[in-house]
């Protein structure tokens, strides 16, 4: 294992992230005089809220050595169904609703892992199918009904200035990361995913874990979707070419957690390395963005640093 | 010249233990050697190293005289003519028997650029013929039994009519009459001139077909037995055996109190039959270290584990503290408070990556909650007590267990599951691999607990730890416990003898 | 008992088959439409973009791997064509194949040698390649010749010739590459059992490296075609074939742990999921729906694997 002084490379990582978010803000600054404002950067954040909390989930399913494919799907179907629900004023039963079927759907992903031996790539893929179909269904492709006023004051609030959602997101992973540490659920997440059979052998509950880490990922997921509702309004026809409904905005979340160095075996890495990950993201976007480069630019360079930085993982483990 | 291979201090080390210290020797043309050690003595890393599958870090091979680089198996099978049959079989269970054998060589049997099933076939049931078997070539390997799939690796290795063939613990699944047919072909390719390494714990075995015997301790070279015919067998054997066990200078034990003053009824079997096991019943009471000995496979480490619910039980009955009881996964005997420690450490006991504190912790950690949240105070004194009471050196409790040494890795196995409060420690060799002072510790340790009132039942193959540890001895063979032996000063004779019956 | 054992071997082989029999009964039972040439004609052609897919990405997932990248590299096929058809169809296409070696040597050499996990991997590659088709071609368009689409859909009497041709040599490559050429075979080693495969002289980075070039030249071959039937280059056209492609390698019998499958299951789910959508439409469904059903076959035929591996194993 590769490393500087008394630490490993993954321990590492975190600061050389910070590090470089650091040059190139500074490089952004330098050209762009807007760029380093209060303003600009809590607007990136606000961008990628929604990101920044699919991203979270995501992060605790991979540390406890699962994945979850299906998280994009939770999220737009959420959108869809508290868009139909709210359309006679209702908020607070729509969004309880909402939650209650992410967290579901979770249950679901996590029962069919653990109980019936299901694969979590197989068992979140068919799920993020399924919901594709459902959420068409319900829906009929176009996007029905809107967000309620209360969403749409949260979404679009601020507190002190600040994006009241972005501060949610911030909270929920200041939360998480207490869990990962402060109860026996959070050791017991990482332990899973560092060594299934030693879990199994020390007599840990592993179907338990398990299920619970899925059903926080789908609520997670719904509170992201109520939050997107919020800020759009209305939910947008979705059609995503047939992909599978929210497969983009999943493969980013895994993409956020990859880049901040959580590895993808589980059991080492965390939700503030994710946070990270995404903050990196987001600037980058925001760099190429204001460089007048197009959002096909952005797909690439997300490519790109993954590559690099698992590249640079591997090779140097590799010593 | 005579000489075929010569290793030169061999030096190999996996992270955290030392494998191989220094291994020398060297195998003559036409002569069966006899490798034999303990588990850890470093006998499949010597013979993957000459496979080419690991890499020394010090030392040198020399094949024929001239220095060998040996990368991957293929130089090894096909630059220096040498092969072998592993002991974790090299089989891929859903290709066919024909198409394993041939697996790096099936270009040759290409007609017009495709497989010629046929011509493959027919080759695969001549290499069969010559190891005696005689089964359908298209079926995939994993139809057969472990004895079929033993041959069907040796004809593959056959085919290549290697000059150096290496046994690695071939003859566990099969049946006499098969392998007096291997001895048969052995001593065929002896008098050809090739060099044959037979590795095997089997020693009635070793003692039938083998010139000389290689003897590895531990990582180290032992000694070297080479003249087997012209000794008393039983001498020989008991020989063999020290070497292997043998005494270790300086190993400290504990008094046998369990011998005299004995507590409840623990643990009790009652006639547990499965797979592996034969009407096995033994009852271990408060006070007491019971070991399970005997040559190793007898059955001893699949009876801790089927009490540890790894295993399946397909008759018989346990009882804990007099009440009866279904173990049917590790879940259900940890509950009870039967609490097995595997052989197999690092696989199945230890989170590496993860720091101490983490593994000695988590799997009791919901004793220490309260609404799911970790009392820290309360977690951090407990590990810490631990931590000393078993002195595990370790700069914080924040290390990575993956940096810390062997023995400490066992005593945070051992932390790990006395945190939760067992009834029973069953343990698969508690001190293997440990040095000197470790392992001194380790057998007052469990002393100690079972004068506290947490009994021992331990598999134990050190010859020294089975004579002076445990009040009760178990000697297992062929999955029945065959004598039972309780003595203040333990014969070794009369032991080594109940291992042959 | 042997009479058992062949008979429980065909099923397990074919059964992918007889679902698809089965499942197109049915549909002509259900709807008059459905039984026409034509449509029997159109699923034939939307079968053989999956198809070639799904080759790849059988061969992937058989080695114990996933390609994420195939949707992208499909889709900047049909924009490298869109763009580079005028110099000539020879040109372009040779110039496509040429790419799409390089990316799957990369892929390949990534998973190999750098030892990076496969999801990840092709995940960036996807990421990447998706950026690149938006650069070549931003919105749908460009120059594919009338000619080579009336080639590559040639029909004879309302049947689909070409390609017709396109799936049966695709599947008799594919059937006969995994079961009678030595990398086939090294393929379904490695993924049964990559140590022993290791131990048993399989050159594993190598064979990898191959299996990634593989997948992605199929891929690209099926982004030709698909440039071919919308008549234009487009950045989005590959990415449902992503999950396509899982969906047809599962539902095919391979296992998405290796080592067990065949290619023939790939093509036989391949003209199921083209025929999902038409039986819905014909059913007067919305045609949304055909993403449930599509689900609930992935996971039924899952399980239905899971059954089978069990019952095998006992």
């Amino acid at each position: 294992m590769y490393r500087i002084g008394r630490f490993s490379l993954s321990t590492i990582q975190p600061f050389i992230l910070v590090l470089a978010l650091m040059v190139i803000m500074a490089i952004a600054g330098l050209i762009t005089p807007g760029f380093l404002t209060f303003f600009h950067l809590k607007m990136i954040l606000y961008c990628n809220t929604m990101l920044g909390i699919l991203a979270l989930a995501q992060t605790i399913v991979i540390l406890s050595g699962g994945i979850d494919l299906s998280i994009g799907a939770i999220y737009w179907i959420t959108v869809m169904i508290g868009a139909l629900l709210m359309v006679d004023g209702g908020f607070i039963a729509p969004s309880i609703v909402c939650i209650i079927v992410g967290a579901s759907i979770g249950a679901i992903n996590g029962l069919g892992i653990s109980r019936l031996k299901i694969p979590h790539v197989v068992m979140t893929l068919a799920m993020m199918i399924i919901l594709t179909g459902m959420l068409y269904v319900t829906t009929g492709g176009g996007g029905r009904g809107r967000a309620a006023q209360e969403l749409i004051r949260l979404s679009t609030g601020r507190i002190l200035g600040f994006p009241i959602i972005t501060l949610a997101w911030i909270l929920l992973t200041v939360l998480f990361y207490a869990i990962l540490r402060v109860t026996a659920f959070g050791w017991k997440v990482r332990a899973l995913g560092s060594n299934l059979s030693a879990c199994y052998c020390s007599g840990i509950s592993i179907w338990k874990v398990q299920v619970l880490v899925y059903m926080i990922s789908g609520t997670l997921a719904a509170v992201a979707g109520l939050f997107y509702l919020g800020w759009a309004r209305t939910p947008y026809p979705t059609f995503q070419s047939g992909a599978g409904v929210g497969a983009n905005i999943m493969l980013e979340s895994i993409a956020a957690v990859i880049i901040g160095g959580t590895l993808f075996l589980g059991g080492k890495g965390g939700v503030e390395r994710t946070f990270l990950g995404v903050l990196v993201l987001a600037v980058l976007f925001s760099i190429l963005s204001m460089a007048g480069l197009g959002v096909e630019w952005q797909i690439m360079l997300n490519g790109i640093i993954i590559l690099a930085i698992v590249g640079v993982h591997s090779r140097i483990g590799l010593q | 010249m005579t000489e075929n291979v010569k290793a030169i201090s061999i030096k190999k080390h996996f992270p955290g233990v030392e494998v191989l210290k220094g291994v020398s020797f060297s195998l003559d043309k036409g002569k069966i050697y006899g490798l034999v050690g303990e588990n850890g003595a470093g006998k499949s890393t010597l013979v993957k190293i000459l496979m080419g599958i690991h890499q020394p870090e010090a030392g040198e091979i020399l094949i024929g005289g001239k220095k060998a680089r040996i990368k991957d198996p293929s130089q090894a099978r096909y630059n220096y003519k040498m092969d072998t049959v592993f002991q974790e079989r090299a089989l891929i269970p859903q290709l066919s028997v024909a198409e394993n054998i041939f697996l790096d060589k099936l270009e040759e049997f290409y007609d017009k650029g495709l497989i010629n099933q046929r011509k493959l076939q027919d080759h695969a049931k001549k290499a069969l013929r010559e190891v005696g078997l005689d089964v359908d070539i298209t079926l995939p390997a994993s139809e057969f039994s472990e004895g079929e799939k033993s041959l069907i690796e040796l004809s593959k290795a056959l085919s290549r009519d290697p000059e150096i063939l290496i046994l690695d613990e071939m003859t566990a699944p099969l049946e006499s009459s098969v392998v007096n047919n291997l001895f048969e072909i052995m001593r065929k390719m002896k008098k050809r001139g090739k060099t044959l390494v037979f590795v095997s714990h089997r020693l009635e075995e070793i003692f039938k077909i083998c010139d000389e015997i290689i003897v590895l301790k531990d990582g180290s070279l032992e000694g070297i037995i080479d003249n087997i015919q012209e000794e008393d067998p039983i001498l020989i054997r008991k020989k063999v055996i020290r070497m292997m066990t043998g005494t270790e200078k300086g190993l400290s034990f504990p008094e046998k109190t369990g011998l005299k003053r004995k507590g409840e009824l623990v643990l009790s079997l009652r006639e547990m039959t499965n797979k592996w096991l034969r009407n096995v019943s033994l009852d271990v009471r408060k006070g007491e270290i019971v070991a399970l000995a005997g040559l190793r496979g007898q059955g001893q480490s699949n009876l801790l584990r089927t009490i540890a619910g790894l295993l399946p039980q397909q008759d018989g009955e346990v009882y804990i503290l007099g009440r009866k009881i279904d173990i049917r996964n590790p879940k259900d005997a940890i509950s009870n408070g039967i609490f097995y420690i595997s052989d197999k450490r690092d696989e199945e006991e230890l989170w590496l990556s993860h720091h101490v504190w983490l593994n000695i912790s988590v799997a009791s950690i919901d004793n220490r909650t309260r609404f799911g949240f970790i009392k820290r105070d309360e977690d951090k004194k407990a590990v810490e007590k631990m931590v000393s009471r078993l002195r595990i050196e370790t700069p914080s409790l924040a290390q990575l267990v993956k940096n810390l040494s062997g023995g400490n890795r066992q005593k945070v196995v051992l932390g790990k599951y006395l945190l939760a409060r067992p009834k029973i420690l069953i343990v698969d060799q508690p001190a293997m691999g440990l040095d000197v002072a470790t392992k001194g510790e380790i057998y007052h340790l469990l002393r100690r607990l079972s004068n506290e009132g947490i009994p021992t039942l331990a598999v134990l193959t050190d010859l020294e730890e089975v004579v002076n540890l445990p009040d009760r001895l178990l000697v297992m063979r062929e999955g029945q416990i065959v004598k039972e032996f309780s003595q203040e000063r333990m014969d070794e004779e009369e032991l080594l003898d109940s291992y042959y019956g | 008992m042997m009479r058992n054992k062949i008979l429980k071997k065909i099923i397990s082989d074919w059964y992918i088959y007889i679902v698809l029999v089965i499942f197109w009964i049915a549909s002509s039972a259900a709807s008059p439409f459905f039984r026409t040439t034509s449509t029997f004609s159109t699923i034939l052609v939307s079968a053989v973009p999956i198809a070639l897919v799904g080759l790849g990405q059988t061969f992937v997932v058989l080695s114990r791997g996933f390609d994420l990248s195939v949707g992208a590299v499909a889709s900047l096929a049909t924009a490298i064509a869109s763009v580079t058809m005028h110099w000539g169809v020879c040109a372009s296409i040779g110039s496509i194949i040429l790419i799409s070696l390089v990316i799957g040597a990369i892929n390949g050499f990534g998973v190999s040698k750098l030892k990076i996990d496969s999801f990840i991997m092709t995940l960036g590659m996807m990421f990447f390649l998706t950026g690149v088709s938006l650069l070549i071609r931003p919105s749908p368009g460009g120059f594919i010749p009338t000619n080579f689409k009336k080639i590559l859909l040639y029909h004879v009497a309302n049947f689909p010739l070409i390609p017709f041709l396109i799936l049966v040599l695709a599947a008799a490559l594919g059937i006969v590459v995994l079961q009678k050429r030595r990398f086939g075979r090294e393929i379904y080693a490695i993924g049964g059992d990559p140590e022993s495969a290791r131990m048993s002289g399989v050159n594993v980075d190598r064979t990898r490296i191959k299996v990634f070039i593989v997948s992605a030249l199929s891929a690209a071959m099926a982004g030709v075609f698909i440039s071919a039937r919308i008549g234009s280059g487009n950045a989005e056209a590959g990415a449902p074939y992503l999950f396509d492609s899982f969906t047809a390698v599962f539902m095919g019998g391979t296992l998405v742990t290796g080592g067990v499958g065949c290619y023939r299951g790939t093509v036989a789910s391949a003209l199921i999921i083209a025929s999902i959508g038409h039986i819905l439409q014909f059913l007067g469904i919305t045609i949304w729906y055909h993403f449930i059903v599509k689900g609930l076959l992935l996971a039924g035929v899952a399980g239905i694997q899971l059954l089978i591996v069990k019952s095998r194993k006992t």
